[in-house]
Formats: structure tokens, C-alpha cells, sequence
């Protein structure tokens, strides 16, 4: 099991579009994501995206 | 035999109704039961009147935060839930190929502890439903008899049998079809029913569940019909299914 997830599987699960994701990435909106230099992809931890959810329901 | 897998990809032919109401059942005759909700709608954690947002949750033991057994939660019905959560999404996105018997090792030290383990899964070919299939010893199909169930529970037998037990080793489970929403007034259902049995004979339980509304009231106050109305022909057939279940474990074990 992966303990991250990519911008288009975070897009899915929020239901935004992808690019959506990756302007959130860069302005830092998810803890602990980085982008892999060769393939530009967006990890983003599972846990961050967890964080995001709990406080947007808050 | 011990755990069980309510599992179908097709959607609504009463996976949790099933898997609440047998686990209540059983529980009622004095055996101790767990129930595992994989699917990220929380819908057997709401029926058996849990929190769905609380923690601990399936959600956390699937990303190493939470053992197994502090994470059972106990419900008034006498029987024990770990319970699902809006982030098992998350799970399914982030479990890959080969993943599939991460729930099978999850359960393996709850297992002593328990004389059935039930497993509701999520509708569609996801890997949360692989991975209760993987772990089942027992599959439990529930299939509708008002619409021609036939192909969803062929589709959900050559999964198992040509893909999921290739690639593990898992050739000991077994497969039961089991009937509900059942209408014995009309020719549909037993006509169905009927040509069921043609194809897969003998894993046909006998009981059937009946289409009845007392399942919609069950889960709106969050009884299991046992409790609900134990004498109503909804309970009646839960219990004879308890029964196959208990007997079918003692000759199985």
C-alpha cells in the first residue's frame, strides 16, 4: 500500500480537477508533499490529505 | 470456517442488510461476532448505530496509526464493529495490485478471539472488495431475486475463481449464493431462483431473505430485525440463515 497518493488520485477523491490539486501542492495546502524531480508528480502523504478533509468538515 | 465475506459487485441486493442481520443473529444465539465494514459508506457502522466519523476506525488500522484489537468498537447489539470511514476512499486509492490480502492479516490475530468474523464490502471491482473476498474462507453472495441477478453473481464467481484464486492461494473457500428480496407471491422470484439452480445447484442456500419493508425501518432505527420484530418472516430467515452458518462451522471446523 502506498502511503502517498498522486494529484489526479487526490482529484478523485475531492472530486476538483487535477490542476486544482497541483496549485494547492504548491502553495503548500498539503503537509509533506513533494514533487519528484524526474516524472514532475506530485507525492502527496496520505496523512496530509486526511488533515485536509478533518478541517474542511470543521 | 470462520470468516465470512457478504460480497457481490453489483450494488444494492442487500450486502450490509445481510451482513448486520445475520451478525445480529448470531450474536443473539451467544456467538461472539465481529463485523468488518469495508465500505467507505459506512453503511453497517451507521446500522448498528456507531459513529462514522469517530475514531478508532478500519481507516486508521489500514494506515498502521491503530492495532486490530484497540480498534474494535462494541455496539449494544451485542456485537463488535471495526468500523468504516469516509477516508477509506483514500485506502482504496492507495492500495495497489498485490495488495489484496492486507485485511487478511489485519483479522489473522482477531481471529481466536471470535466464532465468526463477517465482512461487508463496497460494491464495483475495487481492491477494499478484493481484499474481503481474500480474506473470506466462506463467500456469501447476496443476490436479488427481483432482477436477473444471474449475471452479477457469475461475474462475482469467475472473479474469485479464475482470477483471485490463481493468483494466491485461496482454492479452500467456498461460494453460497444466497437470495434476497424474494417474492413468493409472484412467478418472478422463484422463476429466478429456478434457473439459478440449474447453473450452481447445490450453493444455493435454501433460506431466502423476503422483499419485505421492515429491512428500510431496521436500518432507519438502527435495530437489526431480530431485535426489531423477531417473530417477522425478515427475522425468521436471518436466523434459519445463523443456523446453516453455526452448523455449517461445526462440520467445516
Amino acid at each position: 500500500m502506498k502511503s502517498y497518493l498522486n494529484a489526479s488520485e487526490v482529484a478523485k477523491l475531492l472530486k476538483v480537477d487535477r490542476a486544482t490539486v497541483t496549485r494547492w501542492a504548491q502553495q503548500g495546502k498539503f503537509k509533506g508533499a513533494i514533487r519528484i524531480d524526474k516524472s514532475h508528480q506530485w507525492r502527496i502523504p496520505i496523512s496530509s490529505y486526511e488533515e485536509l478533509v478533518k478541517n474542511d468538515n470543521k | 470456517m470462520k470468516v465470512i465475506t457478504f460480497s457481490i459487485f453489483k450494488g444494492g441486493t442487500a450486502k450490509t442488510t445481510s451482513t448486520v442481520n445475520t451478525a445480529a443473529a448470531l450474536a443473539k444465539k451467544g456467538k461472539k461476532v465481529l463485523v468488518v465494514d469495508l465500505d467507505q459508506q459506512a453503511s453497517a457502522t451507521r446500522y448498528l448505530d456507531l459513529d462514522p466519523d469517530a475514531s478508532p476506525n478500519l481507516y486508521e488500522v489500514f494506515m498502521g496509526v491503530q492495532q486490530a484489537p484497540l480498534a474494535i468498537r462494541k455496539t449494544k447489539h451485542g456485537v463488535d464493529v471495526l468500523s468504516s470511514h469516509v477516508l477509506m476512499a483514500a485506502i482504496e486509492e492507495a492500495l495497489e495490485p498485490g495488495d489484496e490480502t492486507k485485511l487478511s492479516d489485519i483479522i489473522m490475530p482477531l481471529r481466536a478471539d471470535y466464532d465468526f468474523i463477517l465482512i461487508d464490502t463496497p460494491p464495483g471491482k475495487a481492491m477494499l472488495a478484493f481484499n474481503g473476498l481474500a480474506a473470506a474462507d466462506l463467500i456469501l453472495i447476496p443476490a436479488s431475486a427481483e432482477r436477473m441477478a444471474v449475471d452479477g453473481v457469475a461475474d462475482l464467481i469467475n472473479h474469485v475463481q479464475r482470477i483471485m484464486w490463481n493468483k494466491f492461494s485461496l482454492s479452500h473457500q467456498e461460494l453460497r449464493i444466497l437470495f434476497t428480496m424474494y417474492r413468493s407471491t409472484t412467478n418472478h422470484s422463484p422463476a429466478i431462483v429456478d434457473n439459478a439452480r440449474k447453473i450452481w445447484r447445490d450453493n444455493i442456500l435454501n433460506v431466502k431473505i423476503p422483499h419485505s419493508t421492515i429491512f428500510a425501518r431496521s436500518y432507519d432505527e438502527k435495530i437489526p430485525v431480530s431485535k426489531l420484530e423477531p417473530q417477522h418472516p425478515g427475522a425468521i430467515a436471518y436466523d434459519v440463515l445463523a443456523d446453516w452458518l453455526i452448523t455449517y462451522n461445526n462440520e467445516n471446523a
